[in-house]
């Protein structure tokens, strides 16, 4: 007989996916009994009244109780309770009250433990008596009765944990990469409570959570399941209130508040408290976890605000920096507008000075100083140097204070400073209590940007005073140059002339006038140094040296190739047997062509040629000088063979004071002066310097524009 | 020193070398005066004058390194970093550290100041005496023969 009522029940519960499971539940057992009804009931918390409260309830003959309706435990089922045995009714019948105008009669209650160990009663409702083949059905259906009931109440947790997990993993899909708005996130909570509505039969469900930004202030409400209209009945009582905390370790992180029960038992038990306990946590890590992404995408804004805001600082430092006179208020402002930006809740900066004798005076502030009681004694410390210890700041760090208003607030002070020099002190201050994570930060890459635009500032400072000294210099040089050019060239000329016009009156022996011509030629070699001084300190005022053009033949090119070649043939070392050879023909291939040049620049740059055609040649080689003609200039080509020129190198060639690395080394001399002044003198004359190189072959030439009009 | 010294002249610019060789050959017709032209064939030379020692040398302090030859060897490092502006002033100091040599006097005869030569505050050697270059060629002759005669 039993078999099948035992088969039943298990069946019965292990389909429920509910709490409405437990009253199915319920009603096998009184169809099993025979009866009409039953009331599965639980003991209370300690000292509260009445000690048992309903769990579960079937009734034949319509739904059990309303909402708004705590039925209480009649005499036969508290003696139960009491007694821990079977209680049957002697005499008089008992009833039950399961409603405000309706009563059932109880035909038996029997003790009952739940599997949390709190006890409990059965209450059968019946006109008829509990019959002895249906007590021993009872009593084998309530060995099993607590165990089913905890596996209908953990799959019915589990149930509501799945769909709360399967809704937040739809909020995270719905937004991978950052946090959920907090509008978005909200109807995905609404969501949440809808389910917890929904599987406690209840009306309203609210979800509070705290404020990220304030751990004593809450969301007043984040979230809560729409109004429900249940078929069973509405609840109308006020007093019927849940609150399940979301808590995680020992942070407490909100609530969840239910409310209008519409279904049986119409009032909340420890385990629908019980129940929502794990959800409540499952919220609670989501939450935390949902704070964590928004702080943390706040943070990498806040980063990228500040990268982006320093780039616009920068740019007012770097456009400021260029100004003749710099203006510290725009770079101020302009740094006053970043801390603003990124730091939440900021509300004022300014800059004090730290100069001794002016310190702590505002030099500049964005929505007025901020209030500072200890700022004096901040500056004493950095401007002593002691606010540091092993490189760290011992002085600065943000503090929460009153500000004037009395209200709570923040400050933060950095030195703007490089290395021991002290230009100011960067504060910046907040009037929330909760000192922004980035603030320290943020405030100290400003004071160091600020601090190093001080340095540059007065650097370049000094590096204007410093140029306009060695411009001065360089002019006074430059004037001394030329001045002595002046000198030089005139005594020089004259002796030249005197020498010239000796040789040519007498008549010497052969030593006498090697003699001469030597002389001759030192003091033609010592006017060009003499004149290319001058175009040297031309040059270095940034002038462009004057060029006298005249109209040259082939015989002036030659007279001017030959005496140079005469003066370098007879000023080189004999020893060294390097000769100078010219050839005239080449020379004169120039015909009836004239060329445009100026003459004292032609023989200076010749010169130079030969000069360093003879320092860098090979000892025992000949210097090749010749004429070439080509479509728009005649060409002067000084050949000779000697120290190699990289021809990579052959454009840094005419570069002022570039030297060739072999020509350092092989011989150490030379200025690298030479090809720079004939470069610019070749194009004051609109001609041009030409180079070619070879291994050991160097080819020089002096590329000369032809005329095109004639000698007048 | 006696009347017919050996006098070596390290200056690589003949022009100055000449007339200066030739005055020497005037002021002692039965001395014998020779030249070096480079720092390089100075340093080449140093250990030959071990047979030979001269009895003055009159060294010019601007001196090229070598004449250019195909296949140069590189200079020393010293060189290479003080460049030839100082070529003289190392020579000096190759005699000065020379146990054979420390003994011969070097006159330094340069356009130089001697406050150049001694600007890294490094006094010059022992045997070093320092005459500036004129177009007077009598000053350096006197200093030559001030030699000859306390020697």
């Amino acid at each position: 007989m039993s078999s099948p009522w035992l088969r039943r029940l298990i069946h019965v519960g292990l389909r429920q996916q509910t709490l409405r499971g437990l009253g199915s539940l319920a009603e096998v057992i009184a169809h099993a009994a025979g009866m009409s009804g039953v009331v599965l009931w639980e003991e209370a918390k300690e000292n509260e009244t009445p000690p048992l409260t309903v769990f579960a309830a079937w009734m034949r003959d319509g739904p059990y109780g309303h909402a708004g309706f705590i039925p209480k435990p009649d005499a036969l089922t508290l003696n139960a309770q009491h007694g821990r045995t079977l209680a049957l009714p002697s005499g008089s019948a008992t009833y039950l009250m399961t409603g405000t105008a309706c009563h059932r009669r109880v035909a038996a209650a029997l003790p009952i433990d739940w599997a949390d160990r709190r006890r409990g009663v059965m209450t059968l409702l019946g006109d008829s008596q509990l019959a002895d083949d249906a007590f021993d059905v009872l009593t084998e259906l309530i060995d099993v009765l607590p165990n089913l009931c905890s596996v209908v109440r953990e799959r019915h947790a589990l149930a509501l944990v799945a769909t709360c997990g399967s809704i937040l993993h739809e909020a995270d899909v719905a937004s991978p990469s950052e946090p959920l708005s907090s509008d978005r996130l909200s109807v995905f909570l609404g969501d949440i409570c809808q389910a917890i509505a929904d599987g406690l039969q209840l009306l309203n469900v609210s979800l509070f959570l705290q404020k990220p930004t304030d751990p004593q202030d809450f969301y007043p409400l984040f979230a809560h399941s729409r109004p429900t209209d249940p078929v069973s009945g509405s609840s109308n009582r006020d007093d019927a209130l849940m609150i399940v905390p979301l808590t995680s370790g020992t942070r407490k992180w909100g609530r969840i508040e239910c409310a209008g029960a519409y279904g049986p038992p119409f009032h909340f038990t420890a385990s629908d408290l019980a129940l929502l306990t794990p959800l409540g946590a499952q919220i609670s890590q989501y939450w935390s976890h949902w704070l964590h992404r928004r702080e943390t995408l706040n943070e990498n804004l806040s980063w990228r605000n500040l990268a982006s805001g320093i780039t616009i600082l920068n740019k007012q430092i770097h456009d400021e920096l260029g100004q003749r006179r710099p203006v510290d208020e725009p770079v101020y402002q302009a740094a006053f507008r970043v801390i603003r930006e990124v730091v939440p809740g900021c509300c004022g900066a300014d800059i004090r000075s730290a100069a001794n004798g002016t310190a702590g005076d505002v030099v500049s502030s964005s929505h007025g100083p901020c209030a500072d009681p200890d700022a004096a004694s901040l500056i004493a410390a950095v401007v002593s140097g002691t606010d540091q210890k092993d490189g760290r700041d011992t002085h600065g760090e943000p503090t929460e204070f009153l500000t004037a208003t009395g209200k709570e607030g923040w400050l933060v002070r950095k030195p703007i400073r490089v290395s021991s020099t002290v230009y100011g002190i960067l504060g910046a201050t907040g009037e929330r209590g909760l000192i922004p994570s980035n603030s320290n930060q943020v405030c100290e890459v400003i004071a160091d940007q600020l601090g190093l635009y001080h340095h540059l500032r007065g650097t370049l400072s000094d590096l204007r005073k410093a140029r306009q000294e060695v411009e001065q210099t360089l002019r006074s040089q430059a004037d001394a140059l030329e001045d002595l050019e002046h000198q030089l060239v005139s005594p020089l000329l004259g002796a030249t002339a005197r020498t010239e016009r000796v040789l040519r009156s007498g008549r010497f022996d052969s030593r006498t006038e090697m003699q001469l011509r030597a002389v001759r030629g030192l003091c033609r070699r010592a006017s060009r140094v003499a004149l290319s001084a001058g175009v040297f300190s031309a040059l270095s005022r940034g002038e462009s040296p004057s060029s006298r053009l005249d109209f040259l033949g082939a015989d002036d090119l030659l007279r001017l190739v030959i005496a140079n070649a005469d003066d370098v043939q007879l000023l080189i070392n004999p020893r060294r047997e390097i000769r100078i050879d010219v050839d005239r023909a080449s020379l004169r291939a120039l015909g009836r062509k004239l060329v445009l040049a100026d003459n004292s620049f032609l023989e200076q740059c010749i010169g130079n040629l030969f000069d360093n055609a003879t320092k860098y040649s090979y000892d025992g080689t000949t210097i090749e000088i010749r004429g070439v003609s080509a479509n728009d200039a005649f060409i002067l080509q000084v050949c000779s063979t000697g120290i190699p020129l990289e021809p990579e190198n052959i454009e840094r060639c005419t570069q002022r004071n570039w030297r060739g690395r072999a020509a350092r080394t092989a011989t150490g001399e030379g200025s690298g002066l030479g090809l720079w002044i004939v470069d610019n003198l070749m194009r004051s004359m609109k001609g041009r310097l030409e180079i070619i190189a070879h291994g050991h072959a160097t080819i020089v030439g002096l590329s000369i524009p032809y005329a095109t009009g004639s000698r007048g | 020193m006696a009347q017919n010294p050996y006098i070596l002249v390290v200056e690589d610019d003949h022009l100055q070398e000449g007339p200066l060789v030739d005055q020497i050959n005037d002021a002692f017709p039965n001395g014998r005066v020779e030249s070096i032209y480079t720092e390089h064939e100075f340093r080449e030379q140093l250990r030959e004058l071990h047979r030979e020692t001269p009895d003055l040398v009159i060294m010019d302090v601007m001196l090229r390194w070598a004449d250019p030859r195909p296949g140069n060897t590189e200079p020393p490092e010293e060189v290479t970093r003080e460049g030839f502006y100082r070529a003289g002033l190392r020579c000096a100091e190759l005699i000065a550290a020379d146990d054979k040599l420390r003994a011969v006097p070097v006159i330094l005869y340069t356009i130089l100041e001697k406050d150049d030569l001694e600007r890294q505050g490094k006094p010059l050697p022992a045997n070093v005496t320092y005459v500036r270059k004129s177009t007077d060629l009598d000053v350096l002759l006197r200093k030559v023969q001030e030699f000859a005669q306390y020697t």
